[in-house]
């Protein structure tokens, strides 16, 4: 059973419901949608004991502040916004229990802090038992284009109640909290400490490009413009990307991750929001096991492709099982179940 | 003098500060009309290393003048999703205060002032394995709020 | 329209042979030899209605003579699905696909076809001469499109061939009518509070009038077109 949970105070444009997304719609041309940080959404449920796939709130405009309705618990993951609970701060990726009438509020990356160990933009704020809205399609994400789930299928606004899921909050060892490891700690990737760098698999259009253009996307840093959102992100680096035979395409589904290059040679990647089929040209895809690198990757960042095969992909796919599976099982220890509480 | 200018958790506040700030030497003229001098023996050896417990040590009872590990873990000052410490020696805690952080594999747990004062030096080494009850930082407490002076 | 000369005249893409090729950690494309054309598509639908039971699968799209298929690659061998989709494709005929007729009323030109007069002069036409040809063929819905609508569809008049365009431009999302290449396809429908205009490659012919909701969540599927349906094209005006 669920009841009113948190209600919005304040909050700019483009913050959603979002939980792992909506698979298995392609054919009416439904794309994934979900958290851009899936990662972050899963640590933060995993801290809570919640399911993984619990619907949570996507933070990626700032400030955001929210009032407690009732007695529970919450996780603060992804990107680090100097959150502070009645004024009191908060560490990032951290789960602690609220009470009835607390406010939090949540500062954009970087605005209030100088001192992040990398850039970030996007935030999750998960809740015991998971934001409760309708699903549809099988998810709770909001499908903003198409204007349906999430909360009445559009972004938050100034006094929205939120419902969660959990009757009955789980009881915390300390009421500091505890918190995870962040990934970019646990699963390091990458030697270039101004860029973040994520592993691509060549897609079929790869041999078709010249070599200065591969020589260029595996070795160049790519600066992310501010043409920048949930549909994709647009990137810039010195050598434009060619083909040495340049054809018409065919339509063809594609995927989150996916590095398309339209005829001007800057790379587009594209994200949950993105349409689930495209003509142009791809480089390749970003691995699923990277996705939540790109989800955090604020404009003028610069990026780095890496490249790498299906086997080191399922290699990467297991190592964040296992980091995951390891917080579940931590984090059970740092919670009293309701029982025994 | 019917009354120092001073309590000793002031005092020791004081002395904790310059610890921390490397100052040897204070010369303070307060409100009152009395003037202090604080001297410390120079060059002030790095306390945080002198202090650290061997991994394998009996880990001292927990006092009021200590924050103590709640756990065993490997200790971080510095949350690693960022570059400064939660807090230094000298800062001012409330009761909760998050001071530093254990890791044990993917989990973090919370190191929390017990109660309000001052931080004093840190008591392990950044990084340093340490067992439930570990000393992490000193502590100096607030004087009581409304009782009467101790040296009166 | 004579498919196998579209190669030569406009340098479209065309395989020899079928191909699986890998979209990342998690997906993979299949993709059909020869020219485009419906017999490949009809054998792409049925290539999909099956690996959908394949192991790992989570889900599958057809594109233009092209399948992308999705699956959990910690429940598959993602090499193993591949070879097993090549051979899925080799050993799949042409199956008949029949479906249904909806017909369409376009408003050519002016606001929503805002690129009508483009494709004419590139194509040495005048606007309703573009306009006729485009409402005078029947087209099939080839492939789900890439926000719920009517899809991908395939039977554009030859002579109206436009490669993409080099760089995206703005253009409205509001059921519009759109070419690029030898394919078609209607944009939108617009919804409440959401985006009116997007970035696209394709050119904008008109838009459509009184047309029924292509979506529908209370409709059971909530789709109204499916890969196979065909879909007329109803001129109703041409604004110059």
């Amino acid at each position: 059973m669920s009841a009113p949970f948190l209600e919005v105070l304040a909050t700019p444009a483009l913050n959603s419901v979002q939980d792992l997304g909506r698979p298995g719609q392609r054919r009416w041309g439904i794309g994934p949608t979900g958290m851009v940080d899936a990662l972050a959404l899963q640590v933060g449920n995993a801290l809570l004991g919640n399911a993984p796939d619990a619907a949570g709130l996507e933070l990626q405009l700032f400030p955001v502040r929210l009032r407690v309705l009732r007695d529970g618990a919450i996780a603060l993951t992804g990107a680090d916004c100097d959150a502070r609970l009645d004024g009191r701060p908060v560490p990032p990726w951290w789960a602690l229990p609220v009470r009835a009438g607390q406010v939090l509020e949540l500062s954009p990356p970087g605005a209030t802090r100088r001192d992040l160990a990398a850039p970030a933009l996007r935030a999750c704020l998960s809740v015991a038992g998971g934001i409760d809205v309708p699903e549809v399609l099988g998810s709770r994400a909001t499908h903003v284009r198409c204007a349906f789930g999430g909360l009445e299928g559009r972004a938050l606004r100034a006094g929205d109640v939120l419902d969660a899921g959990a009757a009955q909050a789980p009881a915390f060892r300390d009421p500091a909290g505890f918190g995870a490891l962040p990934p970019a700690t646990a699963l390091p990737l990458g030697d270039d400490p101004e860029a973040t760098t994520v592993r691509v698999i060549p897609a079929a259009e790869y041999p078709a490009f010249t070599d200065a253009s591969h020589a260029a996307f595996w070795n160049d840093p790519w600066r992310v413009t501010i043409q920048s959102d949930r549909m994709g992100m647009r990137l810039e680096g010195t050598t434009p990307l060619k083909r040495a035979v340049v054809q018409e395409m065919r339509s063809h589904g594609i995927v989150c991750g996916v590095v398309q290059v339209p005829p001007g040679g800057h790379p587009i990647i594209q994200l949950n929001d993105g349409n689930t089929a495209g003509g142009y040209p791809k480089m390749g895809v970003v691995i699923d096991p990277d996705l939540w690198r790109l989800a955090q990757l604020p404009p003028r960042r610069l990026l780095r492709f890496q490249r790498c095969d299906l086997a080191q992909a399922r290699a990467a796919a297991l190592e964040q099982e296992d980091y995951l599976a390891g917080l579940r099982r931590l984090s059970a220890l740092s919670l009293m179940t309701p029982e025994a509480a | 003098m019917t009354k120092p200018s001073l309590t000793p958790a002031q005092l020791s506040t004081l002395a904790a500060e310059m610890r921390a700030h490397g100052i040897t030497e204070l010369d303070l003229r307060l409100p009152g009309g009395d003037r202090i001098r604080l001297k410390a023996p120079a060059p002030a050896a790095p306390v945080a290393t002198a202090a650290v417990p061997p991994a394998t040590s009996t880990p001292p009872a927990p006092s009021a003048q200590t924050i103590a590990a709640p756990g065993p873990g490997r200790l971080m000052f510095t949350h690693p999703a960022r570059t400064q410490p939660a807090a230094c020696p000298g800062d001012r805690v409330a009761p909760g205060d998050i001071v530093a952080w254990l890791a044990v594999e993917s989990l973090i747990s919370p190191v929390t002032a017990p109660a309000a004062g001052t931080l004093g030096a840190a008591l392990a080494e950044e990084g340093a394995l340490l067992g439930y009850g570990s000393p992490v930082f000193a502590l100096v407490p607030e004087a009581a709020p409304t009782g009467p002076n101790q040296m009166s | 329209m004579a498919a196998t000369k579209t190669k030569a005249a406009h340098n479209v893409f065309e395989l020899a042979a079928p191909r699986v090729t890998p979209m990342g950690s998690a997906a993979c494309l299949l993709e059909g030899e020869g020219p485009m054309c419906l017999p490949t598509q009809r054998r792409i639908w049925a290539v999909g209605r099956a690996a959908g039971d394949l192991k790992g699968v989570t889900d599958t799209q057809p594109g233009m003579n092209n399948l992308l298929v999705l699956y959990d690659p910690l429940a598959t061998e993602p090499e193993a699905l591949q070879a097993q989709l090549l051979a899925l494709w080799i050993a799949t005929p042409d199956t008949p696909a029949p479906g249904k007729l909806i017909e369409l009323v376009v408003r050519y030109g002016g606001d929503g076809g805002e690129d009508l007069e483009e494709v004419a002069r590139k194509k040495s036409m005048t606007p309703r001469q573009v306009a006729e040809m485009h409402s005078s063929a029947e087209y099939t819905v080839f492939a789900p499109g890439v926000i719920p609508g009517f899809g991908y569809l395939f039977g554009l008049p030859e002579p109206l061939f436009l490669p993409r365009r080099d760089a995206p431009v703005n253009r409205p999302l509001l059921l519009n009518v759109f070419i690029a290449g030898l394919q078609c396809n209607v944009s939108g429908p617009p919804v409440p509070g959401g985006p009116q205009v997007g970035p696209t490659g394709w050119y904008s012919l008109g838009q459509l009038i009184d047309a029924p909701a292509p979506f529908d969540l209370t409709r059971d599927p909530p789709g109204l077109v499916e890969p196979g349906d065909r879909i007329r094209f109803i001129l109703d005006e041409v604004l110059e």
